[in-house]
């Protein structure tokens, strides 16, 4: 247990539900759902940047010289060189696309009510990020039993 | 960050310019040492150029027109975005199994 990937994981969920939450609210919107869904998209893109440093950090220092050999030298070594490696980059894309959504909802503001093409587009976005945030968790967990395999390959 | 095309426009882009990065590290090690060498790591340096890339072409594609068809481009991106990811874990998966 590590307490940045208790940081990471924590904020990357939270950050996703924020974007769940900004979608319903678009789906029948209001002026006080807009600027309701505004603040919480807001609130989120700080979520996945507050993410994006814990994960890196420990990406960056205990993954990269604990976690990582470990993993390749176990039965799962798939779960470094094909998730850990694809997570590591799709992550990235996250923050700009939640940065996006944010971004339609402060300029179009209450105009989303009337606009269907941009209140469209703020939902993709929103839902998109929803589910590659999930699809990081489901990704981060592939990594975890990956090197739980390991270790038990060398106790048991 | 108000002006929406130039946002779109910038994302697009930058999911674009991600999976190049992803890619090309593991094609040319010269690239990946490259990028090692400028900050320490080269995971770090693809974020600090998928930043830079975003915020400077948001400020590079600014307009003070509201885009008619925003919705055009945000499936470019949701596009975009689905691809890139597509191509990021297959090319990891064909290097593993290579």
């Amino acid at each position: 247990m590590h307490p940045l990937i208790g940081l990471h994981a924590t904020a990357g969920e939270f950050g996703a539900l924020a974007f769940l939450w900004v979608a319903i609210e678009l789906l029948n919107p209001t002026e006080s759902r807009i600027r309701r869904a505004t603040i919480v998209a807001g609130v989120g893109v700080i979520l996945f940047l507050i993410s994006w440093v814990a994960g890196g950090y420990y990406y960056l220092t205990d993954y990269q010289a604990i976690v990582k050999p470990v993993i390749k030298t176990g039965p799962l070594p798939w779960a470094h060189s094909v998730i850990t490696e694809t997570k590591e980059h799709v992550f990235l894309t996250i923050p700009f696309l939640a940065i996006t959504a944010w971004s339609i909802l402060r300029s179009y503001g209450s105009a989303l009510i009337t606009d269907r093409g941009a209140r469209t587009s703020a939902i993709l976005i929103s839902g998109l990020v929803v589910l590659t945030a999930f699809a990081m968790a489901g990704m981060g967990f592939l990594i975890s039993s990956g090197f739980r395999s390991a270790l038990e390959s060398k106790i048991l | 960050m108000k002006d929406i095309r130039a946002v779109l426009l910038a994302a697009i882009f930058t999911m674009w310019v991600i999976a190049g990065l992803a890619v090309a590290t593991e094609i040319w090690p010269e690239f990946k040492v490259l990028l090692t060498s400028l900050v320490g790591q080269h995971w770090t340096a693809k974020s600090i150029i998928s930043l830079a890339v975003f915020f400077v072409l948001y400020f590079l594609l600014r307009s003070k027109e509201r885009p008619r068809n925003a919705l055009y481009y945000a499936i470019a991106l949701a596009l975009s975005a689905v691809l890139c990811g597509a191509a990021i874990f297959g090319f990891y998966t064909w290097h593993f199994i290579s």
